[in-house]
């Protein structure tokens, strides 16, 4: 008999009555069971279908009749190439009632047990303990390239016993490394191409809600596509600048455009498809967009429940094109 | 720059139930098909992953797919009823799924554990591959421990989907929009499903409520709790699991956060407010995340059981909870429990948990003197 492989069939050739043959496919121990998959039955022998393709590397042991074999679908050698992008936010000073990481990766990644490889180093490089808010279910992006860190926010709002007994797990005036280990494997399963560290330095804590009014608009001219510029008072979330803002001419039609953000999030940019024309926009923003500890255009995230709330519902913010 | 004042937030927040949700109800429909139920059509649920299970109407399975952003309603066709009060087990249920699958264990990652309440056959939502091979599996385990995969082919089921409202206009350097909702959990309740999801940019809890049969609509609530561990400051934290369960004569949801507080809201407050505050009843005690939790009877008392990611299992009793005053002191302590007292019953590990029958709850342990990963049967009695 002749035996073959691909991750989407096992060929065995000169089996005699191949249509009386019996075929199965073991991965696991023989008293297991057979691997799910449709036999077809050919001219000179059989045919496996797996349910699910065979997984390069790992040996299936294929038997037909009373003859066995061991089949192993080869691993392409691949290359570590995937890296860690960018973390957000990119500044290295940060405040110590941080509260979210974004994780970029450069290539989509495995998921499960992520918190394994990252890691919190104090100065000294000893692991800050419990430092995350391990969710049960991992904060990915649907591409599996970005994953959201939360540091443990029990430990991040005043009067919360943890924060009380803990502490928050940024102290103010400390020096931090985030660490993400290589040995986190890629989509493909291969480890990072490098180790990742994000040095950074801890200030005080941001008790201020980041205010509209502050911001400075630089309007573009008409008749370009020139970005429109808004410079705000401090860093934003950097995932929520992605869709907090909304660009409207006089007659409240949606502008269409490109966004970026500069300047360790204090700068979005936005490039419209069209060139502007002479007159006012207004810039619509969405008041849950947060700055870097959680606070955000309506409320401290860890507002006293006992102060009334500002009551604003809707931000605008006007311009005008010359 | 101008406040304009407005009440944006309400046509926001319309406009986000509706952007939300649309419905797929037709593949295709086979003229001598049988009837079909609840607004489905026959074909094949393009599942992207298999997380939450749970079960509704008829034979109803709810599917929560978070990478699709999406939970199906699949009709099962298990309708045979087992009236028994038995145990089922199956022992290194990991390895047997991986040899099934045609993979190692790592490579299986067990997302969920639903029992159909007629046939008591127990349904698992399996990831096959943790990276770009990874495929969503649902497989059925029967009273005997034997596995199969549930077809999901030419089956009757509807969908609605639960993207995210689009980011009007504006394109970002990666092309578009990376908001992912994740569904923690899921439970049907008198004609709505409740959808409780975290989100991988806000920090917030939001609890959806599609009805059922899916139809075009999605509601939005978004919830808050006082923290137990103090009395004067707000979370939105993110809901783990929740439970329907009738508190003092009130629908209600039990609802368990991480770090670990429980608190309720009432169904009817779900319906008539969009913002609501929950009421904190116990704090489980810090470092630890509620994962499942199951209601069930004993000796006519009503209990709730809850599965713990770093605590034993616990129960506690609807009287108890009924009594249960709002929480607004703080724990002495990081550890500290307070509130609705819970029975620690001595098993750890558990991260699945369901009801199988009267007599007995079905579990997925991990056993920590050898390590293996096992589906269990644990008896009500002493619970």
């Amino acid at each position: 008999m002749s035996w073959n492989a691909s991750a989407g069939t096992i060929d065995v050739r000169g089996v005699r009555h191949p249509a009386r043959a019996t075929l199965t496919v073991h991965s696991g121990p023989s008293d297991a069971l057979p691997m799910l998959g449709r036999v077809e039955i050919r001219d000179d022998g059989l045919a496996f279908h797996p349910r699910f393709p065979l997984v390069p590397g790992l040996a299936y042991r294929v038997r037909v009749n009373d003859a066995e074999n061991t089949i192993v679908v080869p691993k392409t050698a691949t290359e570590a190439t995937t890296h860690v992008a960018q973390v957000f936010p990119t500044a290295n000073e940060l405040p110590s009632n941080q509260l979210k990481f974004y994780l970029d990766f450069s290539a989509p990644m495995s998921t499960g047990d992520v918190y394994r490889h990252i890691h919190l180093l104090d100065e000294a490089g000893h692991e800050v303990p419990r430092a995350f808010l391990q969710t049960a279910h991992e904060l990915w992006d649907w591409r599996r390239q970005r994953f959201t860190l939360i540091l443990d926010p029990g430990r991040i709002k005043r009067g919360l016993r943890a924060n009380v007994e803990a502490g928050a797990p940024l102290r103010e005036g400390a020096r931090y490394r985030l660490v993400i280990d290589a040995d986190w494997r890629d989509g493909d399963g291969n480890p990072l191409r490098e180790r990742f560290s994000k040095p950074f330095v801890v200030v005080a804590a941001d008790r201020v809600m980041p205010a509209h009014r502050k911001w400075r608009v630089t309007a573009p001219s008409a008749r370009t596509a020139e970005p429109l510029r808004v410079t705000f008072d401090e860093s934003l979330d950097r995932a929520l600048l992605d869709h907090s803002l909304i660009v409207r001419d006089a007659r409240g039609e949606i502008i269409l455009g490109d966004i970026d953000v500069a300047s360790s999030e204090t700068e979005w940019l936005f490039r419209p498809r069209q060139p502007w024309r002479d007159g006012p926009y207004t810039i619509d923003v969405d008041p849950r967009l947060e700055d870097r500890a959680g606070n955000n255009l309506r409320r401290l995230f860890d507002e006293d429940a006992t102060t009334p709330r500002s009551g604003v519902e809707v931000i605008q913010v006007h311009f005008a094109v010359k | 720059m101008k406040l304009a004042r407005k009440p944006w937030m309400i046509t926001l927040v319309v406009a986000v139930a509706i952007a939300a949700a649309f419905v797929v109800n037709a593949a295709r429909t086979p003229p001598t098909a049988a009837p079909l139920i609840m607004g489905m059509a026959i074909g094949a649920p393009d599942l992207q992953s298999a997380g939450t299970l749970a079960f509704g109407p008829e034979n109803v399975l709810f599917i929560g797919d978070s990478q699709g952003a999406a939970v199906f309603a699949v009709d099962v066709k298990d309708a045979a009823k087992d009236a028994a009060a038995e145990p089922m087990a199956i022992k290194g249920i990991d390895v047997k799924i991986a040899s099934l699958l045609g993979t190692t264990p790592d490579a299986v990652v067990i997302n969920d554990v639903a029992v159909h309440p007629a046939s008591q056959n127990v349904y698992l939502a399996i990831s096959r591959g943790r990276g770009n091979d990874a495929r969503p599996v649902l497989l059925r385990a029967n009273r005997k421990g034997e596995l199969e995969e549930v077809a999901l082919q030419g089956v009757p089921f509807s969908k609605v989907t639960l993207a995210n409202p689009p980011a009007h206009g504006a394109k970002t350097k990666w092309g578009g929009d990376l908001r992912r909702m994740t569904i923690t959990d899921l439970a049907y309740v008198d004609g709505e499903l409740l959808i409780a999801g975290m989100s991988n940019t806000e920090f917030a809890s939001t609890l959806r409520r599609a009805p059922f049969p899916f139809q075009k609509d999605v509601a939005v609530n978004t919830l808050e709790i006082f923290h137990t561990s103090h009395n004067k400051y707000e979370t939105h934290s993110p809901i783990e699991s929740f439970l329907p369960f009738t508190i003092n004569g009130k629908p209600s949801l039990l609802a368990g956060y991480g770090c670990a507080p429980i608190a309720s809201f009432t169904l009817a407050d779900l319906k008539t407010k969009q913002h609501l505050r929950g009421t904190t009843l116990a704090e489980l005690g810090g470092g630890n995340r509620p994962l499942d939790m199951v209601a069930f009877a004993k000796e006519g008392q009503r209990r709730v059981l809850i599965a713990n990611s770093d605590r034993t299992l616990m129960s506690m009793s609807a009287q108890d909870i009924d009594k249960a005053t709002p929480m607004t002191k703080p724990v002495d302590a990081a550890y500290v429990s307070a509130g609705v007292p819970y029975l620690s019953i001595a098993e750890i590990g558990i991260t699945q948990l369901d009801n199988l029958n009267d007599k007995y709850v079905v579990v997925v342990q991990r056993d920590i003197d050898d390590g293996s990963l096992n589906l269990r049967s644990l008896s009500k009695n002493w619970m």
